[in-house]
């Protein structure tokens, strides 16, 4: 399975915070952070960040992520008459 | 023929779309969203417009598996007439169509992955359609043999 094009919310570790903080990321005080996965790999999570010269991406590594959470969806059903 | 659509995803193109929206130019939350949203500490809005993308790429997948299965009927009227396409299911978790054709009382399942059918729609190369052609007539005549 794949994360890769999916928008997760992401438990970081106290350390994993501290580094998103230090990449001058917004996340709030506590809880999860909402990220759009542009991509995964051995290294972590590629994921998408608004800098004030646009669109960035930034690596979360992995062993900063204790948890990832993100709704599975109801699958689409819909008949096609041919 | 039915056609489905098996997870969640959400395109960067749809998020892009969505991401600088303000919270009242997305749907509101259900109850039950913005009680998850509250639980696990996300902005309501931010919840909003990750629901609002995710259902923008739900359509967008609809219609491309759609669009496939109606591909897939016209390959199979010239490959293989007896066959007939029951039902097509992009599976978003490993990225894949599955197929299944019905040739005579039997049931014969294809699985396609979704990136050769997103690279021959993208490009409309005629490789690509042999590779695809190729796919489908080795999955009906290991399955038919």
């Amino acid at each position: 399975m794949t994360v890769a094009q999916r928008t997760v919310a992401i438990i970081l570790s106290e350390d994993g915070r501290e580094v998103l903080r230090l990449a001058a990321v917004n996340i709030p005080e506590s809880g999860a952070v909402l990220m759009h996965v542009q991509d995964s790999d051995d290294l972590g999570l590629w994921v998408q960040t608004p800098r004030e010269d646009g669109e960035h991406l930034l690596l979360v590594r992995w062993e900063y992520v204790l948890s990832i959470d993100f709704p599975i969806g109801e699958t689409r059903t819909i008949g096609l008459r041919i | 023929m039915n056609i489905s659509v098996q997870g969640f995803r959400t395109s960067s193109a749809d998020w892009d779309a969505v991401k600088n929206l303000s919270d009242d130019q997305v749907p509101p939350l259900s109850p039950e969203q913005r009680e998850v949203a509250r639980k696990m500490g996300i902005p309501e809005g931010d919840y909003a417009r990750s629901a609002l993308a995710g259902q923008r790429t739900m359509e967008r997948m609809v219609l491309k598996t759609e669009r496939f299965a109606m591909y897939l009927h016209e390959r199979f009227k010239e490959m293989a007439p007896q066959a007939k396409v029951d039902s097509v299911a992009l599976n978003t978790w490993d990225g894949r169509f599955e197929v299944s054709v019905a040739v005579g009382d039997r049931s014969i399942p294809i699985r396609i992955a979704e990136e050769l059918v997103d690279d021959y729609f993208d490009s409309g190369s005629p490789e690509m359609g042999r590779r695809l052609d190729y796919v489908l007539s080795l999955a009906m005549h290991a399955q038919v043999a």
